[in-house]
């Protein structure tokens, strides 16, 4: 099967993205709000890079090792520990698939695309939850120097790149994609309309947040040494210590707990600690994030 | 009965997305009732679709059920990443990881709640164990010094109440027996006469 690059893809969509971008600002200023279109490009323009949101095992792999492994990679590592779990049949059963698995194939459809490591577009703020409690954000300058590096509108399976059928629609895609040099002009495009309704001091949630992200793609080797900082909620730094304390001082909270309960508080707090500590070691600073 | 169900978890079997009854929630560690959010069956689909969970379906008799099986599955997960037992050291040592916000929770508690109970020995603890902290965070460490101080005093208090109350008691032997007390220590006599039965002029 012929593969594409979609690093070329994003490479070829920088004149559009350029023409659709002055046509807006035109729009706006006709308008009046070219200020602030203009504040949101040029501060995405210079604050702009990547993060890639963690679970505590996930982070804790990582700092320990040293390179992040895409989902390919994780997911054939868990299934060698998971296959030994089955044996002991406590795992339960996975139910038939029978949809299209729209990531496999659209990992297929692009060279070097078991390789390609998913994060989103990041000008602050906690990141894409769903995936993990931990927003590592990634130092500017290094993802700069990435080899590899494109930018779309949505997430790739999400956002309708691949129908059901299992058709790739190019022509979607091509158009919703920007390299690093011009994806300040693609985040501008896809927000200019919610700017008019959202403060600047959301416009950082706005743009990476649960339910909506520009994905990023790259199938360079992300390493410890690219992290800029990491941040974490307020509740998900502290309560498992919180927790910890109501053990050792409150003899009530503490009888409502099971043993099991308690294990599972010391494992999920000792993860955490190192974690902690090996970021510390690392000085990568580790932002606490009041929400 | 009601019906429990695991309908989706992450690939390491950290996060479960678990249906009770018709609600569904995500399970995150160490599973308790603080770690289940309630959310809506979009998030579920948008979490399969991503490919970050897996679909299941595990039923459960009972919501602990669901919790005991997701947190064999975390303590499992925690071996391999080679995470130990923590002994009791460590515990005090994951106090160094708490916010002084929590601590400072903490020390109130003993002030207001475990104090008053006459709950000293917790309260105690809980300064000292903060005090060897060594917070640079002055309020915390300024109460818990006057938490132990306190502690202290109202120990002294009771330590003199009761030696009073052992005073009173023993100048009540020594001028019910002033005569015998003058040939035998006085504990002697004190046992001597609690001896003594009901209606008999000596004892036996």
């Amino acid at each position: 099967m012929n593969k594409y690059n979609i690093f070329e893809m994003g490479d070829k969509n920088s004149d559009q993205l350029k023409t659709c971008y002055d046509i807006i600002r035109e729009k706006h200023k006709e308008q009046g709000n070219l200020c602030v279109l203009d504040t949101f490009t040029e501060l995405t323009e210079s604050r702009w890079t990547i993060s890639v949101n963690m679970r505590l095992a996930t982070i804790s792999s990582f700092i320990k090792y040293g390179t992040y492994q895409n989902v390919s990679e994780f997911v054939k590592e868990i299934e060698k520990y998971s296959d030994k779990e089955q044996q002991s049949s406590k795992v339960p059963n996975k139910p038939q698939k029978t949809d299209v698995d729209k990531r496999v194939i659209f990992e297929q459809t692009f060279e070097f695309g078991e390789n390609f490591k998913y994060g989103a577009l990041n000008i602050g703020g906690i990141g894409v939850t769903i995936y993990g409690e931990f927003c590592v954000i990634f130092k500017r300058s290094k993802v700069k120097d990435y080899s590899s590096l494109i930018f779309i509108k949505k997430d790739s399976v999400k956002g309708d790149y691949v129908d059901n059928n299992g058709c790739v629609d190019f022509t979607k895609l091509a158009q919703d994609m920007a390299n690093k040099e011009n994806i300040h002009l693609l985040a501008t495009i896809k927000h200019e309309e919610d700017l008019k309704q959202i403060s600047d001091s959301r416009w950082s949630g706005m743009l990476c947040c649960d339910t909506d992200y520009i994905e990023a793609i790259t199938h360079n080797d992300i390493i410890d040494d690219h992290v800029d900082i990491v941040r974490i909620s307020k509740k998900d730094r502290y309560e498992p210590f919180k927790t910890i304390l109501d053990i050792c001082y409150d003899k009530d909270k503490a009888r409502n707990m099971t043993e099991k309960d308690k294990k599972a508080i010391y494992n999920h707090a000792q993860l955490l600690r190192e974690v902690i500590d090996f970021l510390a070691q690392k000085k990568i600073e580790l932002e606490v994030f009041d929400e | 009965m009601s019906s429990v169900e695991i309908i989706a978890l992450s690939l390491d079997n950290e996060w479960a997305f678990v249906k009770h009854d018709s609600n569904i929630f995500l399970f995150r560690p160490p599973y308790l009732s603080s770690n289940q959010m309630e959310v809506n069956e979009k998030v579920v689909d948008n979490a399969l679709q991503l490919k970050i969970f897996k679909e299941y379906k595990y039923s459960f008799n009972s919501i602990r059920e669901a919790i005991d099986f997701l947190q064999d599955q975390y303590i499992e997960l925690a071996k391999k990443l080679g995470v130990n037992e923590p002994s009791e050291d460590d515990l005090k040592e994951f106090l160094n990881y708490t916010s002084d916000e929590d601590l400072m929770d903490y020390l109130k508690r003993a002030k207001s709640e475990f104090i008053p109970k006459g709950n000293f020995d917790i309260a105690e603890t809980i300064a000292i164990d903060v005090i060897a902290l060594g917070k640079e965070n002055r309020n915390i460490n300024n109460l818990a010094i006057d938490i132990w101080q306190e502690i202290q005093k109202l120990r002294e208090n009771k330590d003199r109440i009761m030696q009073m109350a052992i005073e009173e008691k023993q100048q009540y032997w020594k001028s019910k027996f002033s005569d015998a007390i003058k040939g035998y220590p006085l504990e002697y006599v004190v046992e001597y006469a609690t001896q003594v039965r009901k209606e008999q002029v000596f004892p036996i």
